[in-house]
């Protein structure tokens, strides 16, 4: 993440990520190729960020930047902090294979607290509150391979959230799940958001998903990866929202309908 | 999906021709398992027993196995016996444990850290593949006849083996699991200690295990010649006088000590890893 010498500070209290000209390249058998090729992006403080676009377009990889587990190999990413560095800067929430089977739910829960060096009662206390807050109460003593995919990603989800992170990287992670376990985990996300105005940036190939989620979407094209659209939905479906209410309005239809035409506009172009 | 091998050599994949394959998915119950477990040893033992003594086979060199267990139980009540067993132990636990903790340590840093794998790999490669038993003659001219070298080459055993595995170990490990950990920010050690160690831990104790058995190997080869007391050195010295009984005595309980050690792990795999399904 490097900032460029010289340059005014576009900072203004609602912005939480500014993204200019973001490049990255990578070493395919000796030669190379652009992933991700002048990404701009502002994003706002607190909002829900939805990404979506064809597979391979880079989503992953936006995610794996803002996460540090990246190198930008040209542009600007800018993070602005919400006060001073006291929390960490963000936490991220993976598809599957986040949790690790040889701790317990609540030593996977409490392991970015580990991480950030909070002392064992603090991170107790805190885990036991998220593991409530996902409701896996009764199996905090129990390992991965005796919980469900969905409470496995139940676990992902409270771990992120309980580093107190300012900003959440989640990369499509209820991809795997059944349209049930799917549906009661984004309920349960909004519900956890909302308590806790924290920015979210999260990456799904799921339309549906984007617009019951998001306050804005962001439509990628791929090949390299570019941003095409970025629609926004808060000015549509008023919060607190309801995911059955919001695909039952009258305006999902239009709305998704608009997204799938560039959806498919990228399609057509690749094919 | 069906695979035909047609008469140019090429494969053509076939959809929807699944093979109706039927397993049997349910594995035996357990005192189904165990029962049978315990019959075909007994039965082997009774055939042995019966073709010793009816002469099918030359008693001279198939004893009687009631013969050998009554040796075996005779010779359990004196002091000569066990003193062997409890310097083969010995050996083994100290060229085990010489062996053994390092290469834990320099397998997880070699899984770890690309600079250490470059810098160890190729000695490995190197050296691996020299039978361990043949630095034996090295062995005793650095650290003499006594106890020195036959650790030292248990222990060169040992180690590869263990080293390989835990190296192994850590590069199974799922990279999103990895990432979980730098992605909150976790310092080396908590990478190493909570992440590394553990998800490593299935292939390490392997390691260990096939670590242990070769010092078993090893350790009775060394005594055939290099010594004057353990169970190897009973086994060839019973050879040489003719106790062939004798001989078996040494070879039941070389047998038992890979039972004893086979429990021990099993042991080891259940505290060590709670978190495994089973
Ligand atoms: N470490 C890597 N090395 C080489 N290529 C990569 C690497 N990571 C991702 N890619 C490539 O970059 C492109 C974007 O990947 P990714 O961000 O995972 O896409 P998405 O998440 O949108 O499906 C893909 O073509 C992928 O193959
Ligand atoms: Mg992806």
């Amino acid at each position: 993440m490097s900032a460029i010498p010289g340059s005014p500070p576009r900072a203004s209290s609602d912005v939480k990520v500014d993204i200019r000209g973001l490049e990255v390249e990578f070493q395919m058998r000796g030669s190379k190729f652009k992933a991700l090729d002048g990404i701009d992006l502002t994003i706002r403080r607190g909002e829900f960020l939805v990404i979506v676009g064809p597979s391979g377009c880079g989503k992953t990889t936006l995610l794996r930047v803002l996460a540090g587990l990246e190198e930008a190999s040209g542009g600007d990413v800018r993070i602005f902090d919400d006060d001073n560095g006291q929390r960490p800067e963000s936490a991220m929430v993976f598809q599957e294979h986040g949790v690790f089977p040889w701790m317990t739910v609540r030593e996977n829960i409490a392991f970015g607290l580990k991480a950030s060096g909070m002392p064992r009662k603090a991170r107790r206390d805190i885990a036991d509150e998220y593991i409530e807050r996902v409701g896996l109460t009764p199996f905090a003593k129990a390992y991965p391979h005796q919980l469900s995919g969905g409470m496995r990603q139940r676990v992902s989800v409270a771990r992120a959230f309980a580093t107190d992170a300012q900003m959440l990287l989640m990369d499509e992670p209820f991809a795997a799940l059944d349209e049930q376990t799917k549906l009661v985990l984004q309920e349960l996300l909004l519900r956890i958001w909302q308590e806790t105005s924290k920015t979210v940036l999260y990456v799904t190939h799921s339309l549906d998903e984007a617009l019951v989620l998001g306050d804005r979407i962001v439509v990628m094209s791929g090949r390299p990866g570019a941003v095409k659209d970025v629609i926004d939905v808060a000015a549509v479906f008023q919060r607190p929202r309801k995911v059955a209410e919001v695909r039952s309005d009258e305006r999902y239809g239009s709305m998704f309908g608009r997204i799938w035409g560039q959806l498919r506009q990228e399609d057509e172009a690749a094919s | 999906m069906s695979t035909t091998l047609q008469d140019d050599g090429t494969r053509t994949l076939r959809e929807g021709h699944a093979p109706t394959l039927k397993v049997r998915k349910r594995p035996l119950n357990r005192r189904a398992t165990l029962a049978l477990s315990i019959a075909s040893p007994v039965v082997l033992l009774l055939l042995w027993e019966v073709a010793s003594r009816s002469g099918m086979v030359d008693a001279r060199f198939f004893p009687a196995p009631s013969g050998v267990f009554l040796a075996l139980a005779k010779r359990l009540t004196g002091s000569e016996l066990w003193g062997h067993i409890g310097i083969s132990l010995s050996r083994i636990v100290i060229g085990f444990l010489i062996g053994a903790v390092p290469a834990v340590i320099l397998g997880l840093a070699m899984g770890l850290s690309a600079v250490i794998r470059a810098i160890v790999q190729p000695l490995v490669d190197a050296t691996f593949p020299v039978p361990k038993l043949a630095i034996l003659p090295l062995f005793i001219l650095i650290f003499g006849l006594g106890e020195g070298s036959k650790y030292m080459v248990l222990a060169v055993a040992v180690f590869f083996i263990v080293l390989v595995n835990t190296a192994a170990g850590v590069r199974a490990i799922d990279t999103t699991q990895l990432e979980v950990g730098a992605s909150f920010g976790a310092s080396r050690t908590i990478m190493f200690f909570y992440i590394a160690l553990p998800g490593a831990v299935p292939f390490i104790l392997s390691g260990l295990k096939l670590g242990m058995n070769v010092a078993l190997l090893v350790i009775v080869a060394v005594e055939f010649t290099g010594a004057s007391s353990g169970i190897g050195y009973l086994i060839w010295n019973s050879w040489q006088v003719f106790k062939v009984e004798q001989m078996y005595v040494g070879l039941v309980v070389t047998a038992l000590f890979g039972f004893g050690f086979a429990g021990l792990f099993a042991l080891l795999e259940r505290v060590s890893m709670p978190w495994k399904r089973r």
